[in-house]
């Protein structure tokens, strides 16, 4: 009895998920008022941090919700509370050219799952030592690793260098 | 996978239980500490020495009625508390309070309890925006420009600790100081430890988003009845996440002569609340530029040069 009742909560929580990352990402991109479009988007992230969980990978899960909205959603939190308060009649109506992407979208998931039908999927139930990421990371890919860290470095100059530009001293 | 609901359930009952009786004991201890450092009593009327005090608030405050303001963003504003008080009974899961009280030992669980206590801002956020009200709208944004202020040396303190005790575990690293306390090894990643939690925890001499004196009550201004009593929920639960997770990575958690462990935990956790109540009834609140510039330009450098010189210490 337990064993389908717990099948039954761990189908609501995927539930749940997908709801969080579908829902969010349509508030989004469809909100006329910016902080919903802002908490549309922290609510897609937090889905696929949920995701990331249960593809049994908890550590990527952690960092999804430090990084994406602990850093990147408040810094645009930060962006927000300095602009004037726009939205209604700040923005745009959605026009024609907005179902471009959207049929885009569409024909990939199809083919997609076209490609899929038919075959089993077998989640891998094997569980990946996080210290083995930081080995690698640190090991093989330390090359790439570091040219992303020189990027975000130039982002940073850039940013710096922009603001003073502007600035009357 | 493993774990059966009911253990489960009782875990949650717990943390709930936790949660509850935390902030009761915290909103009181709070005016008796205030009380006596302005040299009265605080509450007495209620209960020995005012201890139902509390309670008897939060029966009124259950009574009161909900007003949601009419040019409120409704679903803004009724998500705020729950966005501010949810995340707590995740992040309660992994704390070690003792030997073998610990709801589940993760290897990651450091990572877990951090980042979710970074979600707090977003509640204070929706409050802010979706009051629409100015003081409640600044109270907001200066929450998130706390954060940005804060989050950094807060993590280059947690890496250092990791660093130190090589796990992400609470558990391990509480094990890893039975020879000796971080705190003896790291007493300045301490103190710059104990003043990101204080801005963490938005209390005074940092508490620009709530400010009294100049915001009214900042951004839970609009809130009444039991909205009200969710925000302070929130409030003492992350000082309490806070004041354990401190008590975890700098002195050696449960571990302690004589007593059993988990009474070490609420000694030491309930000691560095203490400190942080005495922090805001004697320290007058900071301008938020002065509060920036403390965050930037002390703690950031203070912290990275403490994690240069660890980690060279430790690779030597």
């Amino acid at each position: 009895m337990f064993a389908s009742f717990v099948h039954t909560v761990y189908t609501l929580a995927f539930a749940t998920i997908l709801l969080l990352v579908v829902g969010g990402a349509l508030l989004a991109v469809t909100a006329r008022n910016l902080i919903h479009c802002f908490f549309g988007l922290v609510g897609a992230l937090l889905g696929v941090a949920g995701l990331y969980y249960n593809l049994g990978s908890p550590l990527l899960a952690v960092m999804q919700v430090m990084i994406y909205i602990g850093a990147v959603c408040v810094a645009i939190a930060f962006g927000l509370t300095l602009t004037r308060k726009q939205g209604e009649e700040g923005m745009r109506p959605l026009d024609i050219k907005a179902a471009i992407p959207v049929v885009l979208v569409v024909a990939m998931l199809s083919a997609t799952l076209k490609s899929l039908a038919g075959r089993e999927i077998v989640a891998s139930a094997r569980k990946i030592d996080e210290s083995r990421i930081g080995w690698m990371l640190l090991g093989d890919y330390l090359l790439p690793f570091e040219l992303i860290s020189i990027l975000l470095t130039v982002a940073v100059i850039g940013a710096v260098t922009i603001a003073l530009i502007n600035r009357r001293i | 996978m493993s774990i059966s609901p009911v253990t489960i359930v009782c875990y949650l009952l717990g943390i709930s239980a936790v949660v509850g009786l935390n902030a009761v004991i915290l909103v009181w201890l709070e005016r008796k500490v205030a009380g006596h450092m302005h040299f009265r009593y605080g509450p007495m009327e209620v209960g020995p020495h005012g201890l139902l005090q509390t309670l008897a608030d939060g029966i009124k405050l259950l009574g009161k009625q909900f007003l949601v303001p009419d040019a409120a963003d409704r679903p803004l504003f009724l998500l705020a508390p729950v966005v501010s008080l949810v995340p707590i009974f995740v992040a309660m899961v992994p704390l070690p309070l003792g030997e073998t009280l610990q709801a589940w030992e993760l290897n990651i669980g450091l990572l877990l309890v951090v980042a979710l206590g970074l979600l707090n801002t977003l509640g204070i956020l929706l409050a802010g925006w979706g009051s629409n009200n100015k003081y409640a709208l600044l109270g907001g944004s200066r929450a998130v420009a706390q954060i940005l202020a804060y989050k950094i040396p807060l993590l280059l303190c947690i890496l250092t600790i990791i660093m130190m005790a090589g796990s992400y575990s609470l558990r391990q690293i509480a094990l890893a100081q039975k020879d000796g306390w971080y705190i003896l090894y790291q007493p300045l990643l301490f103190i710059i430890y104990i003043v990101t939690i204080t801005l963490e925890t938005n209390r005074s001499p940092f508490d620009f988003s709530e400010a009294e004196s100049e915001l009214v009550a900042g951004f839970h201004i609009e809130y009444s009845a039991m909205g009200f009593s969710l925000f302070f929920l929130a409030e003492y639960s992350y000082m309490f996440i806070a004041a354990a997770l401190a008590s975890i990575l700098f002195l050696g958690g449960w571990q302690g002569p004589f007593l059993p462990g988990p009474v070490w935990s609420l000694l030491k956790l309930y000691g560095i609340i203490f400190l942080l109540m005495w922090f805001r009834w004697t320290f007058p609140r900071l301008r938020i530029d002065q509060m920036l510039h403390l965050g930037w330009k002390i703690l950031l450098p203070l912290a990275l040069v403490n994690f240069l010189v660890t980690a060279g210490v430790l690779a030597l």
